[in-house]
């Protein structure tokens, strides 16, 4: 049985400069009504609502009490994931997938009540990392630092990223941040922690992102062409930073490996039409590259200037940074080239997409990463 | 659509564990769960985790649990982290069960930890979970939602229902001095309650569930694993989740509608048609002893506003036709996430005839049941040896 998307839905996103913030659930209901509303759906026609919020972030204990309805769960099955929003919409699908339900409605919102770099301050274990003042931000530095020593990898690679990225966000009319930064902006603004510098590093934003997913019969009385889930997979690693390698994306890799597998994908260069990754630093697009096997290790920097390849379309992270709503914001970019309604950004030729989820709120220590592989 | 079935059940020792850390709390149970189906952890195919951070005093403890569910050996481990407050434990079995019922894996643990010693005092923790202009300044928690719950009830239908939360109170501690892994185990009298102090009035201590440190891992397998490696596997015939609104003030929350309606749709699915007839054990979330005699209304075992005529009847003590809660239910032991997969834990136990000295004779259907939130989400599972 295939499971397709059928519809994306966005509000509008905020940042702290902007007074007019709704609450998370506010933005939920706003981004789930306009996904209903493009397709003539009400929330009735929908079995399962499955949504993705960390409470830790949100700054609600239960934080899901509250989008449950927002969503239009109301005396229906619904549940949260705390986790990359990418693994609610694996969720929805296996549900979907399960026999039991048709239609799913998939939601992650993002809140600015709190301050996430010293939120995750609390996520580490308090005798070893918690007195080093470890948070999500100075793992990912450890990371970052390790894969530049052990490839002797230079900031002006991870600068042309961050400058790729943000020309793609220039003229994506749903990216928040749209001014291009340089490579020469990059290297120009402060160090934060090292190596990485402000420009380097994605500013969470909030705002919510909603999808539609169903069966196929039901799929394609709302949508003439859905964009079919073709298959998922996701991995989580170790804890410890002293027990796992750091310069290299084991489990992103374990989850391309089985997705490549089952999808008889022998070069994903060439299978794949559009990559949308979680570049949380530009070092880690970097190691993504070489986990999606793009490329070979410690060569990532090689697909920088690779022209054929569509990757971050959307703008990356870097542009619109939704924290753990970012992997349905990816994939709901995908959605839309795919179904040809990108607009200024749209591409020809997306038959089929990659999108990398990154659950990444304890730094370098224990990541999941999750794969969700799209086509026409 | 596979049948999917419960093999392996690994319960911990529960009440305050000082003498282990939160990750060996968690390798407690699945060391004990995979050892009771002879299976190693490369054997699981997919995790399925939860917790409720807030009341282990560290945020996101899946990540450094990570080591105890098998994801640090170099290849790593699928896992899922789910939270959904007081039904996190039973939304984790629902969770497990979809990834196989998907057909994506065959092999799934579901694992669920709670430290609650590790915070200075749950109610304000969850003060925290309710809305901070209207409801938070009046510091509420769960236990002021059942003690609405329970003058509400008083005042509709009952006017000494406290004579009835009195015998809820005795007999699920009764039940716990059967089950090793309770935490209460209280031989208490009618005296004990009656002098007992109001925590929250009509509720007393005694009708209250304790804070609990413990874990429950629970293995979930296809047909074709279930039927390798189990004799008699606990059968999965039906489950759902329902959620309601977060405003209580706008619910008739004397009587539990939201779960009457959750109920219906999981016994026509398990093709139950006479609940109290066909159900042979029921795992309910009594967290406060007012909800048991709600749930048994809701879920169709009694007629609504006469829950307690069961209790006069003795009919779900452990001796009695639909015993309720053997193990000494959530009353007895209460770790927060874990404690809704607790439920399913002790129902497949009964099911597997596993139960040892809480076991009920002939159990074919057993139930379990956790609700959470605002009085707003319910699951419910049928569980079947057959």
């Amino acid at each position: 049985m295939k499971v397709g998307i059928i519809s994306v839905g966005f509000s509008d996103f905020y940042d702290k400069s902007i007074n007019e913030r709704k609450t998370y659930y506010e933005n939920s209901f706003i981004a789930t009504k306009r996904a209903l509303d493009e397709i003539g759906m009400n929330r009735g026609d929908v079995d399962v609502f499955v949504e993705s919020s960390i409470d830790l972030f949100a700054g609600r204990l239960i934080s899901n009490m509250y989008t449950c309805t927002a969503v239009g769960g109301y005396l229906k099955d619904e549940t949260n994931t705390a986790e990359d929003s990418t693994l609610a919409l694996i969720y929805a699908y296996m549900k979907l997938k399960s026999g039991l339900f048709d239609v799913a409605v998939v939601n992650s919102s993002t809140s600015l009540d709190v301050d996430y770099v010293h939120a995750s301050t609390t996520i580490f274990d308090p005798f070893i990392y918690r007195p080093l003042s470890m948070n999500y931000l100075s793992g990912l530095a450890i990371q970052a630092s390790s894969y530049m020593k052990s490839f002797k990898i230079k900031e002006e690679l991870a600068a042309k990223i961050v400058e790729s990225n943000t020309e793609n966000a220039s003229k994506n009319p749903r990216a928040f941040k749209k001014k291009k930064i340089t490579v020469s902006d990059v290297i120009k603004s402060e160090y934060v922690i090292w190596p990485l510098r402000e420009l380097m590093i994605p500013e969470v934003v909030s705002g919510s992102v909603s999808l539609v997913i169903a069966t196929e019969n039901i799929a394609k009385r709302y949508n003439d062409a859905p964009i079919w889930i073709e298959d998922v997979a996701w991995f989580s690693d170790g804890y410890y930073l002293g027990s796992k390698r750091l310069d290299f994306l084991t489990a992103l890799f374990n989850a391309a490996n089985k997705v490549y597998d089952k999808c008889n994908i022998m070069n994903p260069k060439k299978d794949i039409d559009l990559f949308e990754l979680s570049d949380v630093t530009p070092y880690h697009q970097m190691m993504i590259y070489e986990a999606l096997k793009l490329t070979e290790l410690g060569k990532g920097y090689e697909i920088i200037n690779n022209d054929s390849l569509r990757i971050n379309l959307s703008g990356g992270n870097i542009s619109t940074y939704l924290f753990q709503a970012t992997g349905l914001f990816k994939v709901a970019e995908a959605f839309l080239q795919m179904s040809n309604k990108a607009g200024n950004n749209q591409v020809e030729k997306a038959e089929r997409a990659l999108i990398h989820g990154f659950t990444h709120v304890a730094g370098a220590s224990t990541q999941t990463h999750s794969i969700v592989l799209l086509s026409k | 659509m596979d049948k999917v079935a419960i093999i392996g059940v690994g319960l911990t020792k529960t009440g305050r564990r000082n003498d282990v850390s939160h990750q060996e709390l968690a390798f407690e149970a699945i060391k004990t769960a995979l050892k009771n189906c002879e299976l190693d952890i490369d054997d699981i195919d997919a995790v399925v985790y939860g917790t409720m951070d807030n009341f282990d005093g560290i945020s996101s403890p899946e990540r450094f649990d990570s080591i105890a569910l098998g994801c640090g050996r170099g290849r790593g481990k699928p896992m899922m982290k789910i939270t959904t407050g007081g039904t996190t434990g039973m939304s984790l079995a629902l969770t497990a069960y979809y990834h196989v019922a998907s057909g994506l894996y065959d092999t799934v643990l579901a694992i669920g930890v709670q430290k609650v010693s590790e915070n200075v005092e749950a109610q304000q923790v969850l003060n925290t979970a309710v809305d901070p202009i209207l409801d938070k300044t009046f510091g509420l928690g769960a236990i002021h939602a059942a003690a609405f719950q329970a003058s509400r009830y008083r005042s509709t239908y009952k006017s000494n229902i406290e004579d009835y939360m009195c015998n809820v109170a005795i007999i699920n501690r009764k039940n716990a001095l059967r089950n090793p892994f309770a935490h209460l185990k209280l031989n208490i009298t009618d005296d004990d309650y009656y002098s007992s102090p109001y925590l929250v009035w009509p509720l007393r201590l005694l009708d209250s569930c304790p804070s609990s440190d413990g874990a429950v891992a629970v293995i979930f397998a296809s047909s074709k694993v279930a039927k390798r490696l189990s004799e008699n596997p606990a059968w999965i015939k039906g489950l759902g989740y329902i959620s309601d609104s977060y405003w209580w003030g706008t619910k008739p929350i004397e009587f539990w509608d939201n779960l009457a309606i959750l109920a219906k749709r999981v016994f026509k699915m398990a093709k139950i048609s006479n609940p109290f007839k066909e159900i042979n054990v029921a795992e309910l979330y009594n967290a406060f002893t007012i909800q048991e005699i709600m749930e048994y209304e809701a879920i169709g075992l009694a007629k609504k506003g006469q829950g307690w005529k069961l209790l006069d009847e003795g009919i779900t003590c452990f001796h009695g036709s639909l015993p309720v809660c053997p193990s000494g239910g959530v009353l007895s032991t209460n770790p927060i996430a874990a404690s809704g997969l607790i439920r399913v834990a002790e129902a497949a136990l009964q099911v597997m005839g596993k139960a040892e000295g809480r076991q009920i004779d002939g159990v074919k259907n057993a139930i379990a049941h956790a609700w959470g939130g605002a009085l707003q989400f319910h699951g419910l599972m049928v569980l079947s040896n057959e």
